[in-house]
């Protein structure tokens, strides 16, 4: 069983061989011909403020992605994660007003309550047997429900005016939830390609029973993952809230799909074993690429999802193919 | 997998094969979730309350058996509340807008769910896309393409004629709930009785195995991926004509609603064994729940909780009871 994943670039092949090899580079020059081809269309799409709020936009759900990511690493899929950036924020919401708590420590509690969340489904799928897919499926209901019997179904507002200090910070000229992002997927990033975790978690996903004579407790790591999406999912709800400045319980509608479409766009693939948190954010960047480069050519915004889905298909499909010749 | 397990169970006697079956299961939840809301709320256990359930229950109720059927051959199809909508509002943009007979418009807005089902078919079968992956980007796509064509915005009046056929009362029952009867009847049948239902099992349990034995795999799932579409393409139109106008944003959710009836009926979702009956029984269970609770005063958004919470425990029991009969 080779352990060493096939999407890290291997270092006998040569650097320029590496590079072309590596689906970054290919998401990356896809993202490049994306840019310039709406430039062509409309020159306004290749300005700063763009650039910036193509970012600003996918912070959120890109923390949720990472979490994805190295969740599908290891041969597992999280569907709750949308309803538990919700209930996240709704947490963190009621904490800091009705009960008064510190916005730190709100916030913390709300991500501890995301962790917890993906410790059941961890536990749920690994020691119980039953597959990710309907542990975190009913877990999308639990989370959600719990979201908003808590909140009534409204948004909780207003909250503190320190609040949006996490989000909204402006460093070097880019908010804080940007800079939240991009180092998040950096340190993650480097987890999987340089630790031995991120060495185990990929030996997890490629053959899990291979990885068990190796020695290495499959189940646990598998729950770490969990626990990480859930934490890093409610985290997403609370930069969110942060930005928003307001706990709205439909925060992370539909997140679910998003994320994993982002993933797979960026490479990652659903049999575990394989991919990049890198190439799961350029995915993601891809997809919104597209998406506002759509809006700036003047097609009517309604037919986004239209493109997301053939981009989605399309991708896996090419990914299936390349894999069989 | 599964053709031993049939024989193991005929081995049994006849109680104890009911005691075991998955629906036996759900129907005893079924049951204390009535009781329940019944002792919060006597007014609870009605007729007319039944008659609001099945009607409630009737348009996502036609989409789970496509479903079910899908799940027991092995495979999944996420885009059917999408392909409802686009049913619904190409089906009410042809009759309202373009002036097409109602009726041949319905028809056309059923052949377009077949449609999608077979494109799903294609992607899955013939690109090896998994059918989890494919059946969200046709979710997408199907939903875009409703929201797009409606230009966002509800369509109305339709034409008188489609208006009647949405009128249409049989022995008290409305068009979509004998619809949806019918078809529980016909899936329940396909799937228990019949040399195909025989084959549906066959392919979810162990594919290799099927297609050794000669069973034309890829073209049973071609046809059930077909049907799921077609299925949600009519509940697509039967809801235009139920509520009299088409709307882009109809069926949003579906999917995971009807995927959770499933489980909570005890289809498995390996794939291999299921029936229609549990999904039934899955179904009105979440209903119930639903206007149970508003029976007994109880906070909506419980709900929401209550379906996962549900879904849970009998995945639950269902995996205990894997381990207590290894050999099954």
């Amino acid at each position: 069983m080779n352990l060493t994943p096939k999407t890290v670039p291997a270092k006998r092949s040569g650097l320029l061989r590496g590079l072309t090899l590596s689906p970054e580079v290919g998401l990356m020059m896809m993202i490049v011909v994306a840019g310039t081809v709406f430039t062509f269309i409309s020159p306004a799409f290749a300005s700063l403020g763009n650039a910036e709020s193509l970012l600003r936009t996918i912070a959120f759900v890109g923390i949720i992605v990472i979490g994805q990511a190295i969740l599908l690493i290891v041969g597992e899929l999280d569907l709750s994660v949308g309803s538990v950036a919700g209930m996240a924020a709704i947490v963190a919401g009621l904490l800091m007003t009705s009960v008064g708590l510190p916005i730190p420590l709100a916030m913390l509690i709300a991500v501890a309550c995301g962790a917890c969340s993906g410790f059941i489904n961890g536990v749920l799928t690994t020691k119980a047997g039953i597959p990710s897919f309907v542990v975190t499926l009913s877990m999308l209901f639990v989370a959600k429900g719990i979201g908003y019997v808590l909140s009534g179904g409204d948004p909780v507002y207003p909250l503190p005016t320190g609040v949006t200090l996490l989000a909204k910070t402006d460093i070097l000229g880019l908010p804080s939830s940007v800079w939240i992002l991009l180092i998040l997927v950096f340190i993650f990033d480097q987890i999987m390609r340089r630790a031995s975790w991120g060495r185990i978690a990929y030996a997890t996903g490629g053959n899990a029973r291979t990885s068990r004579f190796a020695g290495i407790d499959t189940d646990r790591v598998k729950i770490a993952a969990f626990v990480l999406t859930g934490a890093l999912a409610a985290f997403a709800g609370v930069v969110l809230t942060s930005r928003l400045g307001r706990a709205d319980p439909s925060i992370g509608l539909g997140w679910e799909l998003i994320v994993l479409a982002a993933a797979v766009v960026g490479g990652i693939r659903l049999n575990g074993g394989a991919g990049t948190i890198a190439g799961a954010f350029l995915g993601l960047l891809f997809l919104q690429v597209i998406q506002t480069g759509l809006v700036f050519s003047g097609v009517d915004a309604v037919l986004q999802p239209v493109v997301s889905g053939t981009v989605l298909v399309l991708a896996v499909a090419y990914d299936v193919s390349r894999r069989n010749t | 997998m599964t053709w031993v397990t049939t024989t193991d169970l005929e081995e049994d006697s006849r109680g104890r094969r009911f005691v075991r079956a998955p629906e036996t299961r759900s129907l005893a939840f079924l049951i204390l979730v009535v009781g329940f809301f019944t002792l919060l709320n006597p007014a609870f256990l009605s007729a007319a309350s039944f008659m609001a359930i099945l009607q409630a229950m009737a348009f996502i109720g036609i989409v789970s058996i496509g479903l079910t059927l899908l799940i027991v051959a092995g495979e999944f199809d996420l885009s059917v509340g999408s392909v409802a909508a686009l049913a619904n509002v190409t089906a009410a943009l042809l009759m309202a807008k373009v002036g097409l007979d109602p009726v041949l418009s319905l028809f056309i807005g059923l052949a377009v769910g077949a449609l999608v089902g077979a494109l799903n078919a294609i992607l899955v079968l013939g690109f090896g896309v998994l059918s989890f992956i494919a059946t969200i980007g046709m979710m997408f796509i199907a939903r875009g393409l409703a929201v797009w064509l409606s230009s966002a915005k509800p369509i109305l009046p339709l034409p008188p004629l489609a208006n009647q056929i949405g009128d249409i009362r049989l022995l008290g029952l409305s068009l979509s709930v004998l619809v949806f009867l019918l078809f529980v009847a016909a899936g329940a049948f396909v799937l228990d009785r019949t040399n195909f239902g025989c084959l549906v099992r066959a392919t979810g349990g162990n594919p290799e195995a099927a297609h050794i034995a000669g069973v034309k795999t890829k073209r049973t799932k071609f046809l059930l991926f077909v049907l799921s579409g077609a299925l949600a393409g009519l509940a697509g139109t039967l809801t235009l004509v139920h509520f009299g106008t088409g709307t882009n944003e109809m069926g949003n959710g579906w999917e995971l609603t009807a995927i959770a009836a499933v489980v909570i009926g005890g289809t498995s979702l390996f794939g291999g064994t299921g029936t229609v009956i549990g999904t039934f029984i899955g179904l009105m269970i979440l209903h119930a729940i639903a206007f149970g609770m508003v029976a007994a005063r109880i906070d909506p958004w419980w709900q929401i909780v209550a379906t996962g919470a549900i879904m849970l425990l009998s995945l639950t029991a269902e995996a205990v009871g894997r381990r207590r009969r290894p050999h099954e």
